[in-house]
C-alpha cells in the first residue's frame, strides 16, 4: 500500500513569525514573504520541527484528537497549498 | 576649521559654488555633494537648508555626488539629475529643479544604503519612542507627518524609516517635508510661520513645494529611537477619526511590502521586521479631520511593555 | 602615459592593510571608482575576508558593506535559481553547464567572492536548443526579447536564445549554444567545451567548464567585449581564476595548448599581457615566451603599442579621475572593433544604424513616486 508522506526539505530557508491571529513566514531562498492562518502557522511549525508527516499524524497532533475524514482532507488541501508554495514535498513510500 | 551652515555664506557665495566646485553638505545621516547651476535649486537649498553645516571638500569624505544639469531641448528646458555621472532617471522641466534635487538624494539612500533596512513611510518620536507610518501615494502621510512636526513631533523622516536591523532602533534623516496640492494650503494656513521652499507646478505628482524640518528635528538628527506605534493612514474626505488595530500578520505583511530592501538582510531583515510589528501597537487610521486626527496621535499611550 | 594612476583601488582589492592611511578625501574618490568598475562588492569582501572592518572609517565602511550585503543577497538567490533550472531541465536529460558568474558562485571560486551575479548563463549544444527552450518554458520562464528584430538576431546571428525570464520570479537565464557569436569570425567549439565540463563539486549533477576553459572563455568573452566600462572587472576575474588554478600540475602547459586548439590563443595573449601589467598577475616568463611564438597570439610591435594605448586606457574604471583625453577615444574604437570581431561588416552597418536610431529614444524610468 501507497502512503503519502510530507516532508519540509529546506527547513533552513524559513522563518515563522506567528501571533494569536496568525503569522507571516519568509523563504530566505526566494526572498517572499507569505501570510498564514494561525492553523496554517501550527502545521508549518509541526513540519519544521519534525521531519515527515502524513496529513492524518498532522491533523491528529493538531486537534489532539482522532481527525475525521473531512479534517484529514482539509488538512490534505492545506499541504497540497503549501507544496504548491514550494514549502514541502510529497514522498511516496 | 570653523563650521559655515549654509545660512553664513556670504550673499551669492552659494550659487557660486554650487555652479561650480559645488557645496558639500551634512545631511544627517549622510554627506551629500550637490551641484547645480539652475537658480532653482540655488533658491531651495538656501531657504530650506539654511541651518546644515557645510563641509570642505578637501577634509571630508562624500557619500553622494549629486548633480542637477540643465539640459536646453528646442524650445523647453529641461534638467537632469545625475549621481556621479549616471543619470538614473528621464529628464524633467527645469522649473522642478529643487525636487528632483529631493527625489534624487531619496533615490541615492535606497539604491545604495544598505546596511540599514529603508522602509518607504513618514517617522517621527514623542516621548523617545517612534511613530511609523508606511503609506502609498495618496493616503496624506506627507501632510499627516508636516502637521505632526508642527505640533511638537520630532521628524526622523518624511520618506523613508532607516531601520538598523541589528539594534531594531530607526535612524533619523530629517529632510525637507514634501508636501502636494492642496496639502501646502492646508499646512500653510495651520502655520503660516513655517518656511517653504520654491514651488513646482505640473510636476507627474502635480504642484509640489518642501516645507522647512524643524530646529529640534534637526538639533536632535543624531538620536536614533526604538518603533512603538506602526500606523497605516488613509485620507478619505467626509469621514470621522476612524482607527482600528490592524492585525499583526497584515502589518507585517504590509511594513515588508513598504520596504525596499529587507530582502537584502535576509532572515535578519525579515527578523528586524517581525520585531518592529510585534512591539508596536498596529492601527489603521481613516481620517478626514487634520486637527482630530493629530489629537489622536498626540494621545497614543505608549506599548504595554 | 599620463593617465592618473589606479595603485590605490588595486591596493583596495589586493592590500587592503594600506589602505590604513588614507584621507577621508582619498576615500571619496576610491569609493566613486570602485562603484563605477563595479568592484565595490569586492572591495567589501577582501575587507570581511580579512576581518578588517574596524579599520576602515564609517562612512566608507557604509558603502562597501553595503555592496558586499547586496552580492551575498544575490548570490543566495543564485542558488535558488540553479536548483530551480536544474529542477526544470531534468526531463530533458541534458547536464547543466554553468558558465561565468552563476558556475563561479556555486563553486565557491576566489573570483565569486563580492560579485554581484544576477542572470544565469547555461551552455548545451546547439542541436537540443528547442528541447531546452520548451522545458523552460514549461518550468515558467518566457523569452524577454520583445521585437522580432530582437528574435532573429539572437536566432539567427548571435551564441544564445534570446533571455529567458521567469515570469513569477523575473529572474533571468541565458542559454549559450557556443562562447562566441555564430557571425564571430572564431567559432571555439562546444561540443569539445562541454566534453570536458567538470562536476561542480563531486557527486553534484550542475556541472561547469574545465579550469583552461574557464580561462579561456573569460578570456575571449572580455576581450571581444565592446564595452570596457566594466572590464577592470573582467581582468580581476581573469588573474583570480589563473591564481586559483596555476597550482594544478600542467596547468600553463594546458591552457597555452587548448588555446591553440580552440584558436584563442589572442584573446589570452592580451588577458596575460594585461592581467600582469595592471594587476602584477604572477605568469611564468616562460609562458609568456611560448605563448608570444605561438602562431596567431602575437602581432607586430606597432601595432602592440597601439592596442596597449587602447587597453590600458579602456580597461580603467569609467571615472573622470582615472580618464585621460584619450580615453573616450580608446572606448569608441574598441566599441567598434568589439562589433567588428563579433559581426561581418554590411550586418555591422545595419545594427549599428538601428542602435543609434534606437539611442534617441532612451527607455528610462521616472523617479519613484
Amino acid at each position: 500500500m501507497h502512503l503519502v508522506v510530507w516532508r519540509c526539505p529546506r527547513i533552513e530557508d524559513f522563518s515563522l513569525q506567528n501571533w494569536s491571529e496568525g503569522g507571516v513566514v519568509f523563504d530566505d531562498a526566494e526572498g517572499h514573504l507569505h501570510e498564514l492562518t494561525l492553523a496554517a502557522c501550527d502545521v508549518f511549525n509541526l513540519l519544521l520541527n519534525q521531519n515527515s508527516w502524513t496529513s492524518l499524524e498532522l491533523a491528529n497532533t493538531l486537534l489532539g484528537e482522532e481527525p475525521s475524514l473531512t479534517e484529514v482532507a482539509q488538512m490534505d488541501q492545506l499541504l497540497m497549498h503549501f507544496e504548491a508554495m514550494n514549502f514541502v514535498e510529497r514522498v511516496v513510500v | 576649521m570653523t563650521l559655515r551652515t549654509i545660512s553664513t555664506l556670504f550673499p551669492g557665495e552659494l550659487s557660486t559654488l554650487l555652479g561650480g566646485r559645488g557645496v558639500r553638505l551634512h545631511v544627517p545621516p549622510f554627506v551629500i555633494h550637490i551641484q547645480s547651476q539652475i537658480p532653482v535649486v540655488s533658491e531651495g537649498l538656501g531657504r530650506l537648508y539654511a541651518d546644515h553645516i557645510c563641509l570642505d571638500e578637501e577634509d571630508s569624505f562624500a557619500d553622494f555626488h549629486v548633480a542637477v544639469l540643465l539640459k536646453r531641448r528646442l524650445f523647453r528646458p529641461l534638467c537632469a539629475f545625475e549621481m556621479d555621472g549616471f543619470q538614473p532617471f528621464t529628464p524633467l522641466a527645469a522649473g522642478e529643479a529643487f525636487a528632483f534635487l529631493e527625489w534624487g538624494m531619496n533615490w541615492c539612500v535606497t539604491s545604495y544604503c544598505h546596511t540599514l533596512i529603508t522602509i518607504h513611510s513618514a517617522v517621527l518620536e514623542r516621548d523617545g519612542r517612534a511613530l511609523i507610518l508606511p503609506a502609498p501615494p495618496g493616503s496624506g502621510k506627507s501632510t499627516l507627518c508636516a502637521a505632526l512636526m508642527l505640533n511638537g513631533w520630532r521628524l526622523l523622516s518624511d520618506e523613508m524609516a532607516l531601520l538598523d536591523p541589528v539594534t531594531g532602533f530607526v535612524t533619523p534623516s530629517p529632510r525637507p517635508v514634501s508636501l502636494k496640492n492642496q496639502s501646502i494650503e492646508i499646512i500653510q494656513r495651520m502655520a503660516p510661520h513655517a518656511v517653504f521652499g520654491p514651488v513646482a507646478h505640473d510636476t507627474m505628482k502635480g504642484t509640489v513645494a518642501h516645507m522647512k524640518v524643524s530646529q529640534d528635528s534637526l538639533a536632535r538628527s543624531h538620536v536614533a529611537a526604538l518603533p512603538a506605534w506602526l500606523v497605516f493612514p488613509r485620507y478619505q474626505a467626509g469621514s470621522t477619526t476612524r482607527p482600528e488595530a490592524h492585525p499583526k500578520p497584515a502589518s507585517l505583511m504590509q511594513l515588508a511590502e513598504n520596504s525596499f530592501n529587507h530582502h537584502v538582510h535576509g532572515r535578519h531583515g525579515f527578523d528586524a521586521l517581525a520585531r518592529v510589528v510585534d512591539r508596536s501597537d498596529c492601527y489603521n487610521l481613516t481620517y478626514s479631520q487634520l486637527p482630530e486626527a493629530i489629537d489622536w496621535f498626540n494621545h497614543l499611550p505608549l506599548p504595554a511593555a | 602615459m599620463t593617465l592618473a594612476n589606479i595603485d590605490k583601488l588595486i591596493d583596495a582589492l589586493y592590500r587592503p592593510g594600506k589602505l590604513n592611511t588614507l584621507h577621508p578625501s582619498e576615500w571619496d574618490i576610491l569609493i566613486r571608482q570602485g562603484r563605477h568598475a563595479d568592484l565595490l562588492a569586492r572591495m567589501g569582501a577582501v575587507v570581511a575576508d580579512q576581518n578588517d572592518w574596524v579599520d576602515i572609517p564609517a562612512q566608507p565602511r557604509m558603502h562597501l558593506q553595503s555592496a558586499l550585503n547586496l552580492a551575498t543577497r544575490q548570490q543566495r538567490e543564485l542558488r535558488f535559481e540553479v536548483q530551480q533550472i536544474v529542477n526544470a531541465l531534468e526531463s530533458t536529460k541534458l547536464p547543466v553547464v554553468l558558465l561565468k558568474g552563476a558556475a563561479y558562485a556555486m563553486s565557491n571560486l576566489k573570483c565569486a567572492r563580492g560579485r554581484l551575479v544576477s542572470d544565469v548563463d547555461i551552455l548545451v549544444p546547439r542541436t537540443v536548443l528547442s528541447t531546452v527552450e520548451s522545458a523552460l518554458m514549461k518550468g515558467g520562464w518566457v523569452s524577454a526579447a520583445k521585437s522580432e528584430y530582437d528574435q532573429r538576431y539572437y536566432r539567427t546571428w548571435m551564441h544564445e536564445l534570446p533571455p529567458m525570464q521567469h515570469i513569477k520570479r523575473g529572474t533571468t537565464i541565458d542559454v549559450h549554444h557556443a562562447i562566441l557569436p555564430l557571425t564571430a569570425r572564431l567559432h571555439p567549439s562546444t561540443d569539445k567545451l562541454l566534453a570536458h565540463s567538470l562536476p561542480i563539486f563531486q557527486g553534484s549533477s550542475i556541472r561547469m567548464l574545465a579550469p583552461v576553459d574557464m580561462v579561456l572563455h573569460s578570456a575571449t568573452h572580455l576581450f571581444h567585449e565592446g564595452e570596457l566600462e566594466k572590464g577592470l572587472h573582467g581582468l580581476i576575474d581573469i588573474d583570480l581564476l589563473l591564481s586559483e588554478f596555476a597550482m594544478q600540475p600542467d596547468f600553463w602547459k594546458e591552457l597555452i595548448n587548448r588555446a591553440t586548439e580552440l584558436e584563442l590563443v589572442r584573446p589570452l595573449f592580451y588577458a596575460l599581457r594585461y592581467a600582469s601589467i595592471m594587476l602584477h598577475s604572477q605568469v611564468p616568463d616562460a609562458v609568456v615566451s611560448e605563448l608570444e611564438r605561438t602562431q596567431g597570439a602575437c602581432m607586430s610591435k606597432p601595432i602592440l603599442l597601439f592596442m596597449d594605448a587602447l587597453f590600458l586606457r579602456a580597461l580603467r574604471p569609467p571615472h573622470p579621475s582615472t580618464s585621460d583625453w584619450l580615453t573616450p577615444l580608446a572606448r569608441g574604437l574598441l566599441y567598434l572593433r568589439g562589433h567588428w570581431l563579433r559581426m561581418p561588416f554590411l550586418l555591422l552597418s545595419w545594427h549599428l544604424a538601428r542602435k543609434t536610431w534606437l539611442a534617441w529614444f532612451p527607455k528610462k524610468t521616472s523617479p519613484a513616486t
